[in-house]
């Protein structure tokens, strides 16, 4: 009986996830992406114009980079009006007094929106691998970890902007998720950092920040692309497993905050 | 079919601010069947208790209790509500009809019902031509009968309605009106709010008057102006709500 509800409730947020990615496909937001990839294209090809020796790789820089940063930029644009917009339209209201539970709205939402994330970060990806291969670069099984990587980045900052604006404004969630975000991907270097290493206390803070905060650098593997193209498997299944598990807690954590919010 | 238990909310406007009580003690039933309208000036408390009827925020005291009939748990109770906010706005890129459809996958009201649903209750309510149209094009008139078809389309055996016919045109108010009283007759219980009192007289038979948070009158129409029901003569609601709006 209770498999029957729980079925019941995950094909409604596959409804939910539907048609918030039909209404945001439809949206400015793609008109964005188009524009974004023309301008990475051509940022491609330009920067590659102004290197010696190694075009393809700084095509690679280039398009790996771009596409984080549009990924992240959409994330934080869509998430943090995710809610806030369809409780000011009430929106929200007309979904809500449906026979669907709010985490099951909630989980819809967010499919809807990781599937825009997933297309913005295949196409500007592929763009990008193009015009390496174009360059005549070689591609390499570690490219397509860097998109998946790139779109869990992507992921993880839209979980941390909702969970932000469950109780917040928007410019609040949006800074607030902007300098997480920044931080996670600096940890590592600061736990190697010699200021850090000869400072226990800053040592321990910055080491129980890598534990229990988001460490974005877990994540960002485009150094070991352009360089070294290789890692171990291990470390890649880690990586991945980290930041499911870490996206399971953000939404877990979201889903409780908003199954007990008032609607106002 | 629904009773709303000694209802009492209070906001915080801010973190230092007093409460504010939007609800005292607020105790009504809804009778299975029947047109209740909800009367009240603006700020007087209706949508508030209509959103903790919904479950969208908590009440501060009290409680509603739901009929067995509507369902055991509150997923099965509002399977059997239709809702429909006041000046409601829906996803502005989706076209009428993938909005009526999102609606009714999401009460598991199956396609070829759905289809005949849509095309009935479009037609009824004169808005087909527009269904395949985005919904930024429409006017309010038109979201208004987008939503109300929208909260038709799974059968409910309640209808509640926050302010249905404001911004409306009097044609549209008019096929609303007769709309209404066709879902009545087909044996539906109708529960919605206005402050516009000549809409209640036309369509209730019973009405709930709140005033700053307070129950004044809760009953029938006729019995409020004391009257038969089929002598349409003496004070008219206006009068009556006034009069009770005047009460300490």
């Amino acid at each position: 009986m209770r498999w029957n509800a729980l079925i019941s409730d995950f094909k409604k947020s596959v409804v939910v996830a539907r048609y918030t990615f039909a209404e945001l496909y439809r949206s400015k937001i793609m008109i964005n992406i188009v524009l974004l990839g023309l301008f990475l294209l051509v940022a491609c090809f330009v920067a590659a114009e102004f290197t010696y020796g190694v075009p393809q790789k700084v095509a690679i820089d280039f398009g790996l980079g771009g596409l984080s940063i549009a990924a992240v930029g959409i994330a934080l644009l869509m998430g943090s009006t995710l809610l806030a917009k369809d409780v000011e339209s009430r929106t929200i209201y007309m979904v809500l007094s449906r026979p669907i539970s709010r985490h099951g709205f909630l989980f819809g939402k967010v499919l809807g929106m990781a599937g825009i994330l997933l297309i913005n970060v295949l196409s500007l990806g592929l763009l990008s691998f193009f015009v390496y291969w174009v360059l005549g670069g070689k591609i390499h099984f570690l490219f397509f970890w860097a998109l998946l990587f790139s779109f869990m980045e992507s992921l993880l900052v839209l979980l941390i902007v909702i969970l932000w604006s469950t109780f917040s404004n928007q410019v609040i969630s949006i800074i607030a998720t902007f300098s997480l975000f920044t931080v996670g991907h600096a940890v590592n270097d600061a736990l190697a950092n010699s200021f850090v290493t000869r400072n226990p206390s800053l040592f321990k803070f910055a080491h129980f920040y890598s534990l229990f905060f988001p460490n974005f650098s877990k994540i960002n593997i485009k150094d070991f692309v352009l360089y070294k193209q290789m890692l171990p498997a291990s470390y890649l299944i880690g990586a991945l497993s980290y930041s499911l598990m870490y996206s399971l807690f953000l939404f877990t954590l979201t889903a409780y905050i908003f199954n007990r919010k008032n609607l106002d | 079919m629904i009773e709303f238990c000694h209802i009492s909310k209070s906001f915080r406007t801010d973190f230092w601010a007093r409460p504010i009580n939007a609800l005292t003690d607020v105790s009504f039933q809804l009778s299975s069947k029947e047109v209740t309208g909800f009367l009240g000036a603006n700020g007087s408390g209706k949508t508030t208790t209509l959103k903790i009827l919904m479950h969208f925020i908590s009440a501060s005291a009290g409680e509603v209790v739901y009929a067995p009939e509507l369902g055991k748990t509150f997923l099965e109770i509002v399977s059997n509500i239709g809702y429909m906010p006041e000046r409601p706005y829906f996803y502005s890129n989706l076209t009428g009809r993938e909005f009526l459809f999102y609606m009714g996958s999401l009460n598991e009201v199956k396609m070829p019902l759905l289809r005949e649903r849509v095309s009935r209750w479009g037609e009824r309510l004169q808005i087909a031509h527009a269904l395949d149209r985005k919904i930024n094009n429409y006017s309010k008139g038109m979201l208004q009968r987008l939503g109300l078809v929208s909260i038709l389309l799974h059968g409910p055996q309640l209808l509640i309605l926050d302010e249905p016919l404001s911004g409306v045109d009097p044609i549209g108010r008019k096929e609303m009106k007769a709309a209404l009283d066709e879902i009545h007759k087909e044996g539906k219980t109708i529960f919605f709010s206005s402050h516009i009192v000549p809409d209640i007289e036309e369509i209730c038979t019973s009405v709930v008057v709140l005033e700053e948070g307070k129950v004044r009158y809760s009953g029938p129409v006729d019995a409020l102006l004391g009257r038969n029901s089929n002598k349409k003569e003496g004070p008219s609601l206006e009068d009556m709500v006034y009069k009770l709006g005047k009460l300490p």
